[in-house]
C-alpha cells in the first residue's frame, strides 16, 4: 500500500443552514519518497485538503490510509501521535513563535514525539545538536540565538523547515510555503524541498502558483474541490 | 515546556510582575503569621515549661486582661510576707511558696556600677522556677531568718564580673552594703516579658523588704501546688485564705499559664487578621494569574496551534497552561516566602526568642500557592483547548 491513500474524500462546511461542500470526492495516492505539488486557484480547497492530509482535520466522508492505517477510525490523541511521528508542517505565514529563539523554535516539536520514537530518532545525536546541524545546513548557523523578528522572510521559512525536519518525519507538508517570499527566497525554499526529496523524504507542496508547482516531480491540479488532472 | 512561558514572560515583564503581587503578599502574610505564631508558641512552651504550667501567681490589687495584656488596674500595698507564710502553712495543696519583690539598689563591684535587676525571693523559688545552679548554693531558710546579706548571681552578671571562674565567696555591694556571693544560676535566657533572667541578682526576700526597701509589702507570691491536679484546690485554698486574712478582695490569684494565655489571645487576633489578609491576597493573586494567563492564551495562539500541529495532544496543552499558572504562582510565592522567613528570623532574634526559621510554614505556603496556581490555571487551560489548530493556522 502507498504511504498516503485518499479515497473519495468529501468535506462539507456547515454555516447555519448553509452547507458548503469544499472537497467533492478526492482520490489521491502518494507513494513514499514522492515530491508532489497540489496546485489550484485560491478557494479551490487546497488548504482544507492539506489539513486532512496532515491529520489536523477529519473529512466528512471518505477513507484515508496513512502508512496503511485508517486514520478516520483513530481517536484525537492517536492523530496527534501520528502527526508527531509522520508529518512536518511548513506554513505560508511561517508560524514561528516570536518570543522563542530560532533554536528553541526548531526544538519545539521534539517533546511531542512519543518516547520510544524519540529514543530511536535521536539515538545518534541529541536534539540540540541535530537542530544546530539542520540550521547550519540551511544557512542559519549564525542565527540560532536570534528571535524570529530579526530574520528575513527567507530565513524565517528556512527556520520553519528546520522545525519541520527536527523529528525526522516521513512527510513534509507545506501550504503555500513561498506565499510571503520574494522570487529568490521562493526558489531557495523549493530547492531545499527538492534536496529533501532526493534524500528520500516525501514532500507535498500546496500552492496556487504554477511556477512553484513545477519544481515538484508530479503536479496534481485541483479546482473547485475536485482533482482535475 | 516551561521555557516558552519564561520567554513570553520576559517580553511582558510588567504585566507578569503585577499578577504575582497578590500571591506574594498572600504568602508573605501567611508565612509571617504562622512563623511568628509558632516562634512565639515555642517561646511560650519553653517559658511555661521552665516555670511549671500549674504555678500560681498571687498579685496585689486587681488584674484585668486588656487587649491581651495583663494590666494591674489598681495596686494595693497589702500583700505581705506574712501572707506568704500563711499560705505555706495553711494550704494543704501547696508544696512551695516564694514571695517576690523587685528592688533597685545601686549595685557596685570593685568601684564600678553595674546594671542588674535585684529580686528578693525565698528558697522555694528555685523549686518553683525549675531552674538550677551553675555553682554554689541557692538561698536557704537561715538566709531568710537571719536577713542575711547574701546574693545569688544570674549567669550574665557572674560572667561579666568574674568570667568563667565561680565567684562564690566574693562580695558585691548593694547600696554600699556588702553582699556575699553564695551561688550562680545556670544560663536561662529571657522570660515572656522579654526580661533577661540572666541579668538578675537574687537576695533573700527579707533582706529586700527590710534592708533595702523601706516598705514592708511585696510584689507578689509564687505558689506551687503539690501536683498539676492540685492546681484548682490550691487556687481555691489560697483565695479563701487571703480573703479571710484581708477581709476584702484586694488581690488576685492567677495561673502563670493564664498570664501567658493573655498573650495567646493577642496572637489569636493577630492570626485571624492575618488569615483574612492572606485569603484576600490569595484571592487577588488567583484572579491576577487567571487574568494574565488567559490573556497569554490569546497572545500565544500561534504557539498553541504549532504545538498541536506538531503532535501535542490536547492534554499536553491543558497541562502546559495549568503548570505554567502554578509556576507563576510559585514564583510570586518565593518572593513572599523569602521576605517572611527573613523577618520571622529577625523578629525572633531581636526579641530574644529561640531562633526560629519557619521552613514548615514556608513549605505550607508554597504548597498552597501551587494549588492556587493550578486552580487559577484551569480556566486559561480550558480556553487554550477551545481553539483548533486548523482554525488558528489558517491563513486567507
Ligand atoms: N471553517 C470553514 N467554514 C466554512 N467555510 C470554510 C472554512 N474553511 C474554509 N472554508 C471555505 O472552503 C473553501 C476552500 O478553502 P481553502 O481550503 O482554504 O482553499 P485554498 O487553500 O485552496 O485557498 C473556501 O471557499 C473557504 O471559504
Ligand atoms: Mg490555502
Amino acid at each position: 500500500m502507498a504511504l498516503i491513500e485518499l479515497r473519495n474524500i468529501r468535506k462539507v462546511y456547515r454555516q447555519g443552514d448553509l452547507e458548503v461542500e469544499v472537497l467533492k470526492g478526492i482520490d489521491l495516492t502518494v507513494e513514499k519518497g514522492e515530491f508532489i505539488s497540489i496546485v489550484g486557484p485560491s478557494g479551490s480547497g487546497k488548504s482544507t485538503l492539506m489539513y486532512i492530509l496532515g491529520c489536523l482535520d477529519r473529512p466528512t466522508s471518505g477513507e484515508y490510509y496513512l502508512d496503511g492505517r485508517n486514520i478516520l477510525k483513530l481517536p484525537d490523541d492517536e492523530l496527534s501521535k501520528l502527526r508527531a511521528e509522520y508529518i512536518g508542517f511548513v506554513f505560508q505565514a511561517f508560524y514561528l513563535i516570536p518570543y522563542l529563539t530560532v533554536l528553541d523554535n526548531v526544538l519545539l516539536p521534539v517533546e511531542y514525539l512519543p518516547k520510544e520514537e524519540r529514543k530511536k530518532r535521536f539515538s545518534d545525536k541529541p536534539p540540540q545538536r541535530k537542530a544546530v546541524e539542520l540550521l547550519t545546513r540551511l544557512g542559519l548557523g549564525d542565527r540560532i540565538g536570534f528571535k524570529p523578528e530579526e530574520l528575513s522572510g527567507g530565513q524565517k521559512q528556512r527556520t520553519a523547515i528546520a522545525r519541520a525536519l527536527i523529528n525526522s518525519p516521513e512527510i513534509i507538508l507545506a501550504d503555500e510555503p513561498t506565499g510571503q517570499l520574494d522570487t529568490e527566497s521562493s526558489r531557495e525554499v523549493m530547492r531545499i524541498f527538492g534536496e529533501l526529496h532526493s534524500e528520500g523524504k516525501t514532500v507535498i507542496v500546496v500552492t496556487h502558483d504554477m511556477e512553484i508547482a513545477k519544481h515538484a516531480q508530479r503536479i496534481v491540479k485541483i479546482r473547485d474541490g475536485r482533482i482535475v488532472e | 515546556m516551561v521555557g516558552a512561558l519564561l520567554a513570553y514572560a520576559r517580553e511582558n515583564k510588567k504585566r507578569f510582575l503585577l499578577s504575582l503581587i497578590g500571591v506574594s503578599i498572600g504568602v508573605f502574610v501567611l508565612t509571617l503569621m504562622l512563623g511568628i505564631t509558632n516562634a512565639m508558641k515555642l517561646k511560650l512552651e519553653k517559658a511555661i515549661g521552665k516555670m511549671g504550667s500549674y504555678v500560681l501567681v498571687v498579685l496585689p490589687g486587681e488584674v484585668k486582661n486588656l487587649g491581651g495584656r495583663t494590666i494591674q488596674l489598681s495596686f494595693y500595698p497589702t500583700l505581705t510576707l506574712d501572707d506568704a507564710e500563711a499560705i505555706k502553712e495553711k494550704c494543704p495543696d501547696v508544696s512551695a511558696v516564694s514571695p517576690f519583690k523587685k528592688v533597685s539598689p545601686n549595685v557596685h563591684y570593685g568601684g564600678k556600677s553595674i546594671s542588674a535587676s535585684v529580686r528578693g525571693v525565698s528558697p522555694d523559688y528555685l523549686k518553683i522556677s525549675g531552674h538550677s545552679l551553675l555553682c554554689g548554693r541557692f538561698l536557704t531558710d537561715s538566709d531568710i531568718n537571719n536577713i542575711s546579706e547574701v546574693a545569688v548571681l544570674g549567669y550574665n552578671v557572674a560572667k561579666k564580673l568574674y568570667g568563667e571562674t565561680c565567684p562564690v565567696g566574693k562580695t558585691i555591694y548593694l547600696f554600699n552594703a556588702p553582699y556575699r556571693i553564695v551561688g550562680v544560676m545556670e544560663k536561662i535566657g529571657t522570660d515572656l516579658s522579654g526580661e533577661d533572667l540572666d541579668d538578675r541578682i537574687y537576695i533573700p526576700i527579707t533582706s529586700a523588704v527590710k534592708r533595702i526597701s523601706n516598705v514592708d509589702y511585696i510584689d507578689g507570691i509564687y505558689v506551687l501546688p503539690v501536683s498539676p491536679e492540685a492546681f484548682k484546690p490550691a487556687k481555691e485554698e489560697v483565695y479563701s485564705l487571703l480573703l479571710k486574712r484581708h477581709g476584702k478582695k484586694d488581690f488576685s490569684v492567677n495561673s502563670y499559664a493564664d498570664l501567658v494565655n493573655t498573650q495567646k489571645q493577642a496572637m489569636e487576633i493577630f492570626t485571624k487578621l492575618s488569615i483574612i489578609v492572606a485569603v484576600i491576597s490569595f484571592g487577588v493573586g488567583a484572579l491576577g494569574i487567571l487574568a494574565v494567563m488567559t490573556l497569554s492564551v490569546y497572545e500565544r495562539l500561534v504557539e498553541i496551534g504549532v504545538r498541536r500541529a506538531f503532535g501535542a495532544p490536547r492534554s499536553a496543552i491543558f497541562l502546559q497552561f495549568l503548570l505554567e499558572s502554578a509556576l507563576l504562582s510559585l514564583t510570586g510565592a518565593s518572593a513572599g516566602v523569602v521576605l517572611a522567613v527573613l523577618i520571622v528570623f529577625l523578629i525572633s532574634y531581636l526579641a530574644h526568642w529561640p531562633v526560629y526559621l519557619p521552613f514548615r510554614e514556608a513549605f505550607l505556603s508554597f504548597s498552597l500557592s501551587f494549588l492556587i496556581g493550578l486552580l487559577s490555571g484551569i480556566y486559561p487551560a480550558v480556553r487554550a483547548l477551545s481553539f483548533e489548530p486548523k482554525e488558528i493556522l489558517r491563513e486567507e
